[in-house]
């Protein structure tokens, strides 16, 4: 035999028991994809995580089409499974008992928890998901006013999915409806910059008619990793335009010419600003955003241009009241999620280090100028 | 065997960037919190500076081995003292990246496989590359390197959107407690473009040493600043300080709209693995040069037997604790090998006078 044939058989000798599979390997068929987790806590004190999974055959066979939550019904894709424990962890390795399936991490989407769970502290919540390597930073993460688990058992429309469900309805920003997205890495760099608080968007599930529905409810104040209040749908509003990153979306008024009339507008472009003027101790913030406001509907006979700057002083009253409130809400919490200590602490950081920003944050005064800028065209009138 | 100058370019380039690339932004926030490119920057310079002294003596000295050029610099006996600071640097390495190599995988792609396998094919894909001499390390290199690059450009530009510009104003800038691990992080990160000394004498257009090391140093000092920024700029010096791969951070707080693929810290961790192979390949390779140079040993059985050796080291329950204990101070040894030796042979090149001499190489024509 010459050495090239011995070398031959040695190279898939070696392939073969190199490439033939895995150390360790899970099957993907084996495995539950977690889309999206709930985490309460129960009567006992204990940490009850809810996974809400999908299960493959019945998605290949086409189920659960037209709508339909988890909750685990013979014809459902998806079921969710719940296990209990003394920590997160403990409660999550749990689960492995109650599912055929192992459960995965790489696809979670959204992590909802309840008021109770949050005001104890999220810590060790964030802690698990930022140890897991799998868990992306672009995870949702969602407060619930009761039960985090029964956001996973409501049901909607066309979409069982409701990781999917809650992922989009929060990209689809839409300042009526005070939408704004927190998600874990945004979480995780909020808590830990200095003079920067974190809202979550607060959710219950509405029961309707036999139904469990979702509904957004407000936000959850988070200071120092707990929750220390809300804000409510109105003030979840303003928090979404002045620091939520919502630059995008429609917004209704009413109120600038007869009684009845309403126009929805949609926003092509908003730029918010914060400045800050430090005195001393005494800390001045002024809050600016310039909109560019295209008409989607008007209700009244005709959009006369006599009209437009009516129309822009409602906008301007409508977004500097819902401001205002939010940032009322945030100083009463002393809790700064419009994140004006973080201003301070990086473009004034001399003066940062010689403030008490917790004694402080609450006497800031805020001046805020809404500058809307409207085109009354719309796109076929 | 000659390699060109762009051969010679990429080979120094992925020699120099290995582990580090994830957890530079980190060394950098240690050392100086909010300016955590600075340190980088200077040490870059500083790097860059000594090798390009470096080159310059290298050029002035014709293509004579380490070996030789060594000796005729430092004399017979004294002149062994670089090739074995070279060799004690290189064998400290390969455990060391073999151990940090199975501290990430064991964490993200593979979770159960035991050490003795990932780093034994590790070892065993660098030692089987490196016994193919300098010419096929530098082709393969060559193809990986380009890779390598656009995949940390991609990831760099679908990652801007995500930069909070506040996070790079200078706040916070003061000299930290952590300095001294830091400094010795961002020095370990530099370390390979003293390989300069061994690659010379195979490059084809020796004229070009000195735009080669420039170029050497000042790509990876790019590409480091490039990731700090954006890690600084994504995540804030403060959320860096508690992270232990910063750089893969970055990938996993990034989403790249429309496309095919989801996770792209796996890209990170892919190029990761890359940038740590390249390295191994490069110390394996230049432990092997040093004692070819000396002993009159067949090249595979030297080359599979660091590799072997290494493994060994590296699977030993008490490597990752003696390299995490002694990692500062080992890191800090850099500082001697990146940019003290260069500074000693650039003085001591004023008093020593070129000769005329026979040449050795590893892996070619004249061994």
């Amino acid at each position: 035999m010459n050495r090239l044939f011995i070398k031959t058989i040695l190279a898939g000798l070696l392939v073969t028991v190199l490439l033939s599979g895995c150390w360790g390997k899970q099957e993907i068929d084996e495995r539950a994809y977690v889309l999206a987790m709930a985490i309460d806590t129960t009567d006992e004190g204990e940490i009850e995580v809810t996974a809400f999974m999908p299960i493959p055959e019945k998605l290949a066979e086409g189920g659960g089409s037209g709508g339909g939550g988890g909750g685990g019904g013979d014809d459902q894709p998806y079921f969710t499974v719940s296990g209990k424990g003394v920590t997160v962890a403990h409660a999550y390795s749990n689960l492995r008992y109650k599912s055929k399936y192992l459960p995965y991490l790489g696809h979670l989407g959204v992590v909802i928890f309840s008021e109770s769970v949050a005001s104890q502290g999220l810590g060790e919540l964030v802690d698990v998901l930022e140890r897991n390597f799998k868990v992306n930073r672009n995870v949702l993460l969602l407060a619930a006013e009761d039960q985090a688990k029964d956001l996973l058992e409501v049901e909607v429309s066309a979409e069982p999915n409701l990781a999917d469900y809650y992922r989009r309805f929060f990209e689809d920003e839409n300042l009526d409806d005070a939408k704004f997205r927190t998600d874990l890495g945004l979480y995780l760099v909020q808590q830990a910059d200095p003079g920067q608080e974190s809202a979550l968007p607060l959710l219950r599930a509405k029961e309707e008619e036999g139904k469990k529905t979702p509904e957004l409810v407000g936000a959850a104040v988070i200071k120092d990793g707990k929750q220390v209040g809300r804000l409510s749908f109105h003030e979840s509003r303003g928090y979404a335009l002045a620091a939520g990153g919502t630059t995008r979306g429609v917004i209704t008024v009413t109120g600038f010419g007869e009684s009845d009339e309403f126009i929805t507008l949609e926003i092509g472009r908003a730029k918010p600003e914060f400045t800050v003027e430090i005195k001393g101790d005494q800390v001045k913030a002024h809050f600016s955003i310039e909109l560019a406001l295209v008409t989607r509907e008007f209700t009244g006979e005709k959009l006369s241009e006599d009209l437009v700057p009516k129309v822009e002083a409602a906008v301007s009253r409508r977004l500097k009241k819902d401001f205002e409130a939010a940032f009322a809400r945030a100083q009463s919490l002393n809790a700064d999620i419009l994140g004006i200590g973080r201003l301070v602490y990086y473009k004034h950081h001399t003066a940062w280090s010689k403030l008490q920003w917790d004694q402080v944050f609450p006497a800031v005064s805020i001046e805020v100028s809404v500058q809307p800028q409207l085109n009354p065209l719309g796109v076929t009138k | 065997m000659k390699i060109t100058s762009h051969q010679a370019l990429v080979l120094l380039v992925s020699f120099i960037i290995g582990g580090g690339f994830l957890s530079i932004p980190g060394a950098g926030v240690k050392v100086i919190k909010g300016a955590a490119w600075a340190p980088i920057l200077l040490l870059g310079v500083a790097n860059l500076i000594s090798l390009y002294l470096l080159a310059g003596v290298l050029q002035k000295f014709g293509g004579r081995s380490l070996t030789e050029f060594s000796e005729m610099l430092f004399g017979r006996l004294l002149g062994k003292i670089i090739p074995l600071i070279l060799l004690l640097f290189s064998l400290l390495v390969i455990p060391l990246s073999l151990s940090v190599l199975h501290d990430l995988t064991s964490n993200t792609l593979l979770l159960a496989t035991p050490k003795w396998f990932v780093a034994g094919t590790f070892v065993f894909a660098a030692v089987y590359l490196v016994d193919k001499g300098l010419g096929v390390i530098a082709r393969v290199l060559e193809l990986l390197f380009p890779v390598g690059l656009l995949a940390v450009a991609t990831v760099l530009f679908a990652a801007r959107t995500n930069i909070y510009w506040l996070h790079l104003y200078p706040a916070d800038i003061s000299i930290q407690k952590t300095a001294v691990e830091g400094l010795a992080d961002i020095s370990f990160s530099y370390a390979g473009g003293i390989y300069l000394l061994i690659l010379f004498p195979y490059l084809q257009r020796q004229e070009n040493a000195k735009r080669i090391s420039v170029w050497a140093i000042l790509l990876p000092m790019i590409i480091y600043l490039a990731v700090t920024i954006a890690a600084v700029g994504i995540l804030g010096a403060n959320e860096i300080e508690r992270l232990t791969w910063p750089s893969l951070e970055i990938a996993k707080a990034t989403d790249i709209e429309a496309a095919f693929i989801h996770r792209l810290d796996i890209i990170f961790v892919v190029l990761w693995l890359i940038a740590l192979f390249t390295t191994a390949v490069g110390v394996i390779f230049v432990a092997a040069y040093v004692i070819l140079s000396w002993f009159n040993i067949n090249q595979s059985y030297v080359t599979y037997g660091i590799g072997v050796a290494a493994l060994i080291a590296a699977v030993l329950p008490n490597t990752s604790k003696f390299m995490q204990q002694y990692s500062t101070t080992f890191g800090l040894a850099t500082y001697f090998m990146s940019l003290g030796l260069p500074l000693i042979i650039w003085v001591a090149s004023f008093w020593r006078q070129p000769q005329q001499q026979k040449q050795r190489h590893y892996g070619g024509e004249q061994q």
